[in-house]
């Protein structure tokens, strides 16, 4: 069994965890998760790792079954954590079917790659089901067809510009800020030249795609794990985030003085 | 009628659950679960919210986030999926949009000079406020009770020997 397991380089081993965990940090997995999963995968080769998890920082320890230490590595990403779900979900189904059948670390490294490198929705379809979403909130606030229909327009304005920038790698609440700022501003245009008479409705549901739903409960599953660091900073980030959309809306209520 | 009010809400939760899916980019087998999680919770808040029922907005939302965390873990353990990726998308519908705006709006109000209105601001300042804090807790305990307190996310075999 022990001749077996030699086979597997824990340098390389190391190197693809840390990899799997920053990958996990950086799509919104909660870190009760990312744990499990960085467990599961080097129980599967045998060996026992002390992880460090914060939301921008890893740093991982394998130890042999002897207790002999093997591999210490860390690895940082400055940026903050994005969303994407696809990749957690298949980097936990991999996990788990390495617990079944080991595979070369390899194999694995190429299967990684390869979750990593898949493409996320094309963007028109983001564009379109975004906005729709957005008109759909205004109908569950009260709207008419008209609100639903500036708040199309306004969603789909304001997160075609959070793509834009979000490619210019710009301070993410800064995005926040500007997006919002655009779409209360549709939002107003369309208000002055008369499609409405009152934007209220529009203007709160049309910066809703910003509001940072996937920090703000990570950070309560953080919390309530024990994660009390990490779910406080994924906490303050979201609440920033809400900040910049709260500033956004203010900046433009004042400018063109709407009354409620 | 009502009732068919209260469906075409849970059908509009449902396509912007779907639509924020599709932005965290969930895997697409799960959309149709996203889709079927997010109008149940539509239906679970806007069935409690009808006059014959009467129940506070606080409450409704939470039983909904908290149907919306149950079936999200059954259907998720079911194809194997996170639960997280079923839950999120669908409880967006219930953040309290327009409550915020309004805690917004007053707290702007709020920064001028005092006249014989200001306190009738700050009452529904206060109001809005309270009411955004108290919606957003519900939402989130809603989604996090079934994970955290229950345990009932699949998590491996021999998941008690991994858990340090």
């Amino acid at each position: 069994m022990e001749s077996e397991r030699s086979q597997y380089d824990p340098v390389l081993l190391g190197k693809l965890l840390l990899n799997i965990g920053m990958t996990l940090l950086h799509s919104g997995a909660p870190t009760r998760r990312v744990s499990l999963i960085l467990n599961r995968v080097s129980a599967a080769y045998g060996y026992r790792i002390y992880a460090d998890l914060s939301t921008r920082h890893l740093s991982v320890s394998i130890r042999e079954r002897e207790g002999a230490n093997v591999f210490s590595g860390g690895r940082s990403k400055p940026s903050l954590p994005g969303v994407n779900f696809r990749a957690v979900s298949e980097i936990s189904s991999l996990s788990l079917e390495l617990e079944n059948n080991q595979k070369p670390l390899l194999e694995v490294r190429d299967e990684l790659l390869q979750i990593q490198s898949r493409a996320h929705f094309p963007r028109w379809m983001v564009l379109l089901a975004v906005s729709l979403a957005g008109s759909a909130f205004c109908y569950t606030f009260g709207g008419g067809i008209r609100e639903m229909g500036i708040t199309f327009l306004a969603t789909f304005c304001g997160l075609f510009l959070k793509q834009q920038l979000g490619k210019q790698e710009m301070n993410t609440y800064v995005i926040t800020y500007l997006s919002t700022l655009v779409s209360a501003l549709t939002i107003v245009f369309c208000w002055k030249i008369g499609v409405v008479d009152q934007p209220g409705q529009a203007f709160a549901t049309s910066v809703l795609y910003l509001v940072p739903g996937v920090p703000l409960i990570i950070a309560f599953v953080d919390l309530l794990d024990g994660f009390i660091l990490n779910g406080i900073d994924r906490g303050v980030n979201a609440l920033i985030h809400a900040f910049g959309i709260a500033a956004g809306l203010a900046s433009v209520l004042y400018l063109f003085n709407v009354q409620f | 009628m009502e009732i068919w009010d209260v469906f075409f809400k849970g059908f509009w939760c449902s396509l912007a659950a779907l639509g924020f899916g599709i932005l965290f980019n969930a895997p697409k087998k799960s959309l149709w679960m996203i889709l079927l999680v997010g109008f149940l919770g539509g239906l679970v808040k806007f069935g409690l919210l009808l006059p014959e029922v009467g129940a506070s907005i606080v409450f409704s939302t939470f039983l909904a986030s908290l149907t919306i965390g149950f079936t999200g873990v059954i259907l998720g353990n079911w194809r194997r999926f996170i639960p997280m990726m079923i839950t999120i998308p669908s409880v967006i519908p219930l953040v309290p949009g327009v409550f915020a705006y309004k805690a917004m709006l007053g707290l702007m109000e709020l920064s001028r000079t005092p006249d014989e209105d200001y306190s009738q601001i700050v009452n529904q300042t206060i109001y809005n406020g309270t009411m955004t804090l108290f919606i957003l807790l519900a939402i989130t305990l809603g989604v996090t009770i079934p994970l955290v307190i229950f345990r009932l996310e699949y998590t491996g075999k021999a998941k008690s020997a991994r858990r340090g």
